[in-house]
């Protein structure tokens, strides 16, 4: 796995790599080359053109400009561009279908349409806000 | 099952004046299987319920509109309220800010405002919704 430039896609998986298992990354990945498994992020996934995906996917945004079959899961957006071509069950709270994109599965979308999954096993681990006791000194 | 209906502008015969006038109609007989097709756009802006909606304009939900039905056919839809149904369509499915489409959606493209809720089996892109793309031109 590359490290390339870019604030929004710190990881790459290149065209030329084949990657087959789970992967967890927080802020984003753009995926080029083939992936088989499955991916769990907060952040964004990028699938470029020539990429192919066949994964279940939980992440924050997901773009996709390529093929991917799979179960996908954003709890913000998913973006399907003109070139991408689409075949799973996809949940998230915003959908963008771009025209010429194909897209061939079950839907949920809306803004409550994420809220309630049970967090994935695997995915990372936000920090939690904890209330504090009043009247107790923080060590 | 529609196979590339004569849609258009076709002449009608004014029966007071005895002129042809060319006029925008509001249903035309399918040339191939003489099933009646309805042209008109269609407008709901209140609650709903129907078996079929079945016309080759666009049919459009109003944000007051809900819309409940077993079957959409149309040539393309906007749906700014609440929908549900089965829908094929042979344009472009826009679903506004804030709406609901609940059924299956079988169309060649689809845009979705923000905040609108979606839930159903879609099949969006080439194929979905236009079959009269793949009939070739009749020659004439």
């Amino acid at each position: 796995m590359a490290e390339s430039g870019g604030n929004d896609f710190p990881t790459t998986l290149g065209p030329d790599a084949n990657f087959k298992g789970e992967l967890t990354y927080e802020k984003g990945m753009r995926l080029q080359g083939k992936f088989e498994g499955n991916i769990n992020t907060a952040g964004r996934l990028h699938v470029t053109k020539e990429a192919k995906l066949m994964a279940d996917v939980d992440a924050g945004w997901i773009s996709v400009e390529g093929d991917v079959r799979g179960k996908l899961t954003a709890s913000d957006r998913v973006e399907l561009k003109q070139s991408a071509r689409y075949e799973g069950d996809l949940t998230a709270s915003k959908l963008v279908v771009d025209e010429g994109a194909v897209l061939n599965g079950h839907v949920t979308v809306g803004p409550d349409a994420v809220k309630g999954k049970p967090h994935t096993p695997g995915a990372p681990h936000r920090p939690v806000n904890l209330p504090i006791p009043q009247g107790q000194p923080i060590k | 099952m529609f196979r590339n209906p004569t849609i258009g502008r076709r002449s009608s015969a004014c029966i007071a004046a005895s002129r042809r006038k060319w006029a925008a109609r509001l249903s035309v007989t399918c040339k191939f299987c003489n099933k009646p097709l309805k042209l008109e756009d269609l407008r709901f802006q209140a609650y709903q319920a129907r078996r079929v909606i079945d016309t080759c304009g666009i049919v459009t939900i109003e944000k007051k509109g809900n819309v409940v039905a077993d079957k959409v056919n149309c040539g393309g839809l906007i749906v700014r309220g609440k929908l549900k149904g089965e829908i094929q369509s042979r344009g472009p499915v826009l679903v506004g800010p804030e709406a609901e489409l609940r059924g299956d959606v079988t169309a060649p493209s689809l845009a979705v405002g923000a905040g609108a809720i979606l839930e159903g089996q879609y099949k969006i892109g080439a194929k979905g919704g236009s079959d009269v793309a793949d009939i070739p031109p009749v020659s004439s």
